[in-house]
């Protein structure tokens, strides 16, 4: 492919990866769910005061409803609460140029490692075009910037050492891909210290973004030393040492963190072992086995095709549930991929190693999400994508290797192939903005914004307001939407969904269709019309 | 669809009835043509047939009537060389027969059928296994 077509298509397929997920962000998905309004607050917290929600200055990890969550998506969004002001829009910013730019990161580094520019550029629309991807990188989620991050920390990384490689061994494999490399470059590539702190220390960052990626980052960087190791001379050892060493110092408080009842919060709190019922009596319903079984069918629900395909995992903040976390017509196209991959592992040089790594990668993406529950679980799987684009791209460069020999069938292939994908993409458009917000606004916390509102504007008029426990969590939606904690003084939360007694002068919010001794003032109804709650004058 | 996801065609011309209820619904206030082009018959009966036959390799379902332990030994007599073919024809035949169901069987039966077998070929693919590392010995 000539020069100035690659640009032109890469810059193309950018452009269409933000459009994508910048179009209309703040209004869909429909409201802030409860994850977000805590990072948006949190980050306001920041941006006004220094401190998170606790009142701790510039926390290494936010406390929250007890979570743990790791701080640097919460300080990137606000870094944007700085720039769009305090708005969905904000919380959801650096999600969205997360996604646009990890395509960008598989533009640019595919080729380097051997993958044809044909293949990269199929491979980049794909991820643009993913309903999987495109999902996650318009809401507020840290694992789209744990993806980004961990893939241009990898990709680099294995970049670096192939290259790195060609002075010392002219003749071995890796040098071979490697003078590839120089060949389109068009010029001698040197990588010294400083080149390896960049992958270094996105690979760090990676740690503090998503609580997968603790696990997942890791073990890749593992997976490389070992597929990478011929290329892993002393000389290319010794320029691992500096970035090793400014790295080990920023891990200080990831590893204090981690290791600590707070680190490990998240993980205890949902982990598998709490489903294993172990059975005395019965010689292989012991806790091991149990709880390795339990493990194994966690990861291999992560693999099935209805989930992948047709349904999503079921969460209706993970997925438009109506069509699956990838295209139907990407799974014959991944399976090609995937045969292909195997058939040829045996091959020698770069591009039998970066399939290998693509292999692998997409054989660790699922092991946190094992780890936890429930499962299968789109969010906590989503570096699966890599690989898996990787796989239908190759998928679909075999297939069109196969039929440019016929002028007409090509022609046929293409228009069809245009048709289908053009058909899902539209059909697929349709479902985010038509359908999802109608079905999934409670998942989505919907109108709570309306009721925070409501009782801002009604409160002076109480002795008190008594909130209901089914508004998980409402004192974060106050202070988010109320602007102010401070303004929670004659709020009372209860621990209960009905008070114990009631007393005269309260304004009570109440599940919706409940009963309550007094008058009922309203009933407030997300967007979808859907009742929410009702709100009783005592 | 269908019992525990034993899936049957009849299952398919219910499910499809009631998606496109369902989608015109959700549709409300779009033009008919678009409605039409996104939610019609031909294409919500080929999406929910694959479905229903894909349904039978489903990991997640798979995997509750069998151990997982047996993944690997699956995965090899999918992968290696001896008898492949059959294997693998076999394996996409399976679930036609479920369904269509041509024995009328019921739902407890057609779980033995589908659990065993599963566990018939991931004991060739042990055996498959076994005769690969005798030979490399």
């Amino acid at each position: 492919m000539r020069n100035y077509k690659w640009r032109y298509f890469s810059v193309l397929c950018i452009g269409l990866a933000f459009i994508l997920r910048i179009f209309r962000v703040g209004e869909y998905p429909v409201s802030l769910y409860i994850d977000e309004v805590a990072i948006g607050y949190n980050a306001h917290s920041i941006v006004e005061t220094g401190r998170d929600e606790w009142g701790i200055p510039f926390p290494t990890y936010f406390r929250s409803f007890d979570d743990y969550k790791l701080p640097l998506y919460i300080y990137l969004v606000a870094a944007s609460e700085l720039v769009v002001g305090k708005t969905p829009l904000a919380v959801r910013l650096p999600s969205v140029l997360a996604g646009t730019a990890t395509v960008l990161v598989v533009l640019m580094l595919f080729p380097s490692l051997g993958v044809k520019k044909k293949t990269t550029l199929i491979a980049g629309l794909l991820l643009a075009t993913l309903p999987w991807h495109i999902h996650f990188s318009r809401g507020g989620f840290e694992a789209t910037l744990g993806l980004f991050l961990t893939t241009w920390g990898i990709l680099l990384l294995v970049k670096h050492v192939v290259e790195s490689v060609i002075p010392a061994k002219a003749t071995s494999d890796v040098a071979k891909a490697g003078i590839q490399v120089i060949k389109m470059n068009g010029s001698r590539i040197k990588c010294g210290m400083t080149e390896y702190l960049l992958p270094f220390l996105l690979l760090v960052l990676s740690l503090y973004s998503y609580h997968s990626q603790r696990i997942i980052t890791p073990l890749l960087v593992l997976v490389v030393l070992i597929i990478y190791r011929r290329s892993l001379t002393r000389q290319v050892l010794r320029r691992f040492l500096l970035p090793s060493f400014l790295c080990f110092i920023l891990l200080i408080p990831y590893l204090l963190y981690t290791f600590s009842p707070q680190g490990l919060a998240r993980a205890s709190s949902e982990t598998f072992l709490a489903d294993v019922r172990v059975r005395p009596d019965n010689l292989f319903s012991q806790k091991p086995i149990l709880a390795a079984e339990h493990f194994l069918r966690g990861y291999v629900s992560n693999f099935s095709p209805i989930t992948l395909f047709f349904t999503g995992d079921g969460n209706g903040r993970h997925g438009v549930r109506e069509i699956g976390q990838l295209y139907l017509w990407q799974l014959p196209l991944l399976l090609l991929g995937v045969i292909h991959t195997l058939r040829h592992s045996r091959e020698g040089g770069n591009p039998r190693n970066f399939n290998l790594l693509m292999l692998f990668w997409l054989l660790i993406a699922p092991l946190p999400a094992a780890l936890v529950r429930p499962n299968p679980h789109a969010l906590r799987t989503l570096p699966m994508l890599i690989p898996i684009i990787y796989f239908i791209a190759l998928g679909l460069s075999r297939i069109t290797f196969y039929v440019s020999r016929i002028t007409y069938v090509k022609t046929l292939v293409f228009c069809f192939m245009l048709f289908v994908i053009c058909y899902m993409l539209l059909s697929y458009l349709h479902i985010y903005y038509v359908h999802y917000p109608r079905r999934t606004e409670p998942d989505w916390n919907g109108g709570q914004k309306e009721t925070v509102e409501y009782i801002l504007s009604k409160k002076k008029d109480y002795k008190e307001v008594w909130i209901t426990r089914d508004f998980v969590e409402g004192y974060i939606f106050f202070a988010y939407y109320g602007d102010i904690l401070a303004q929670l003084e004659n709020i009372v939360f209860l621990p209960t969904k009905y008070p114990l007694s009631y007393e005269k002068g309260i304004l009570f919010l109440a599940p919706s269709g409940s009963f309550a001794p007094g008058k009922l003032l309203t009933t407030i109804h997300d967007k979808s019309n859907n009742p929410i709650f009702d709100l009783w004058e005592l | 669809m269908g019992d525990l996801g034993f899936c049957h065609y009849s299952d398919i011309a219910g499910a499809v009835a009631r998606q496109l209820l369902s989608d015109t619904t959700a549709d409300g206030g779009i033009p008919l043509l678009l409605t039409r082009a996104l939610h019609n018959k031909v294409i919500t009966y080929f999406i929910l047939s694959l479905r229903c036959y894909l349904g039978y390799f489903d990991t997640e379902m798979l995997f509750n009537f069998i151990s997982p332990f047996l993944a690997p030994f699956l995965l090899t007599c999918v992968l290696l060389h001896h008898y492949r073919k059959g294997l693998l024809v076999l394996l996409f035949v399976m679930p036609l027969f479920f369904i269509g169901n041509p024995l009328h069987l019921g739902l407890g039966s057609r779980i033995s059928v589908y659990t065993w077998f599963f566990v018939l070929i991931a004991i060739v693919g042990c055996i498959k296994l076994i005769r690969r590392l005798l030979d490399t010995l």
